[in-house]
């Protein structure tokens, strides 16, 4: 009976997906970035309950501006705005009703007329990525190199029990790690829904957010949010029962669910992309988060509390730093040979520039882990334990620069890559007659 | 028993998740279930390492209450209607604060472990969110409006 009471209390607090209080959208007519034959003469928009129109409570922007909405009637559930003849283009609609409750309703979504309707997130109105997107989006990646990169650190380098103080700081910090990437993304999606919907906070928050989330961001959002509570859940499990085998679950599919950025971001969406773009934007991402996440647990918890394994872990470290390093450089170089074709673009294009940053900071963490490479491993494999103590400042300062090439990487994800020009037409030779 | 109870409330963290990736038709619920799944997800792993050892302070114990208030705190934040604007106002006001009301009793815990008095009240509380939570959907047919001006029921 007591089972039957606790499994009845569980359900009830994961359903309680009807208690809205307020008018939710069920379907607009024409659809999310539906593409029209022809001019719609009206604009329907159905809710689940009735509401009451406001001034204004439909506009229609056209890529030039605001085109006028001929009238608005409600009736019933319905709201519906009659339009002029609208030609080719691609439109915006923003529109805004009170529900019964009161509350302002508010939300935004595009079609197309003979012509391709952009993401919500390129609206009308919308203005781009932000300083807070910039920030929110590195905030992003040291998260995911604090969880991935640590979950990969114990698997690969440190694989022998730990004692209990190191073992702890671990699951603190990849804790910290998967706690970030969880509510960073969250921040994120509701900071490109605020630009979207171009709405003061307090009307965001009653916002309808629905075609964001069906946008490449939105479902890369949905299944890297559910994938990354997959993965603290494993997290926890491993460090409640004491089974570090839990931990290469969390690992792997940190690592699967990453790719939910370059399936969603420049190397997904934009002109040139394929699979092999997708592939090398993931191990480009994936080797960035292994070496820098890497270094925060050897400076963290190995260097403080496991002096009897520094110099093993530091040896194996460097093995391992090599390889991603290498496929870092690898992948960044096709990228970036993708995204900007003529070298001038360097120096010309707003992209190049941040890009240019880039390339130097991550000379700086080349050149100082070239140096960690040829200098100190050598010294360290010779059994110079002199050397050990001092490394942890130099290790720390490779680390900072990663943590600002990570910063270079989210304002270079953020920005727009300069358009690439359209590919000359066939020869009128092997134009089929 | 007990394991079994709170394994249940990080499971429930747990699946909260796809009702907050799934449910964005509004910032606010998308938000208040963020923070729904999150304090569930830790208060229920935090009792579960008490039980396992893990964690020993009984400190640890206030997660539990943190859940409660940031729970009760996402419906108060969340409803903007006076208490009888309409059923859903009126039972939102209740739960949240039946959950700010109800922290009190983990509180309690933290102090007196052992008291069936608390422990019941703890499970109680449990069982009246879960049927004010019934009765907060929208298709549940009890109390109907109760304002006029919330208009006729939609359903």
């Amino acid at each position: 009976m007591k089972r039957i009471l606790l499994t009845a209390v569980t359900l009830a607090l994961v359903l309680p997906s009807q208690a809205f209080a307020h008018a939710t959208l069920e379907k607009t007519a024409p659809g999310f970035r539906e593409r029209l034959p022809s001019s719609p003469q009206k604009i329907v928009l159905r809710f689940d309950q009735y509401v009451q129109q406001l001034p204004g409570s439909v506009h229609l922007y056209s890529s030039t501006g605001s085109v006028g909405v001929e009238r608005v009637v409600i009736k019933g559930r319905d709201l519906t705005a009659w339009l002029p003849r609208l030609p080719k283009g691609a439109y915006t609609v923003r529109w805004h009703a009170m529900s019964g409750d009161g509350h302002v309703v508010s939300g935004v979504f595009t079609f197309g007329v003979r012509a391709r309707a952009p993401a919500p997130t390129e609206a009308f109105g919308a203005s781009g990525p932000t300083t807070s997107e910039h920030l929110v989006r590195w905030l992003y990646f040291l998260g995911l190199a604090l969880l991935v990169g640590g979950l990969g650190f114990r698997l690969l380098v440190l694989r022998r029990p730990l004692p209990a103080r190191a073992e702890k700081r671990f699951y603190a910090l990849t804790g910290i790690g998967a706690l970030m990437t969880l509510n960073v993304g969250i921040a994120a999606f509701i900071l490109r829904a605020e630009d979207a919907l171009q709405l003061p906070f307090g009307r965001l928050l009653y916002g309808d957010l629905s075609p964001i989330a069906r946008s490449r961001f939105g479902t890369a959002f949905i299944v890297m949010t559910l994938g990354f509570a997959l993965v603290t859940a494993f997290l926890f499990l491993a460090w409640l029962t004491d089974r570090a085998v839990l931990l290469w679950p969390a690992f792997l599919l940190g690592l699967v669910f990453a790719a939910g950025l370059s399936l969603s971001g420049h190397s997904a969406a934009d002109a040139g992309s394929s699979w092999k773009s997708e592939l090398a934007d993931w191990a480009h991402l994936s080797a960035a988060c292994l070496w820098i996440g890497g270094l925060v647990q050897l400076v963290v918890v190995v260097w403080p509390l496991m002096p009897e394994a520094r110099r093993v872990a530091f040896l194996a470290f460097s093995r391992v730093a090599t390889v991603c390093v290498g496929v870092l450089l690898l992948a960044g170089i096709y990228l970036s040979i993708l995204r900007l074709p003529q070298l001038n673009d360097l120096w010309t294009t707003g992209y190049g520039r941040v890009l240019l940053v880039k390339i130097g900071l991550v000379s700086l963490a080349l050149a100082w882990g070239g140096l960690h490479k040829l200098v100190a491993v050598p010294a360290v494999a010779r059994g110079g334990e002199s050397a050990l103590p001092r490394l942890r400042g130099s290790l720390l300062g490779e680390s900072m620069v990663g943590m600002a090439v990570l910063l270079a990487a989210a304002v270079l994800v953020d920005a727009k890559p300069p358009v690439q020009p359209a590919p000359p037409p066939p020869a009128a030779s092997s134009v089929p007659r | 028993m007990a394991a079994a109870g709170v394994a249940r409330v990080s499971v429930a963290g747990v699946l909260l998740w796809p009702v907050m990736t799934f449910y964005t038709n509004s910032a606010i619920h998308m938000l208040a279930h963020g923070a729904w799944a999150q304090v569930l997800m830790l208060a229920g792993a935090v009792e579960l390492a008490l039980v396992r050892g893990k964690l020993t302070s009984r400190w640890w114990r206030l997660a539990m209450t943190a859940g409660f208030v940031v729970s009760g705190g996402a419906f108060l934040v969340h409803e903007q209607n006076a208490w009888l604007f309409q059923r859903s106002a009126f039972l939102h006001h209740l739960l949240g604060w039946t959950l700010l009301v109800g922290a009190i009793f983990p509180l309690a815990r933290c102090l007196r472990p052992r008291s069936q008095a608390v422990a019941t009240g703890f499970a109680l509380t449990f069982v009246v969110i879960s049927v004010m939570l019934y009765c907060d959907r929208d298709v549940a047919p009890v109390f109907g409006h109760i304002s006029p001006l919330s208009g006729t029921p939609h359903r």
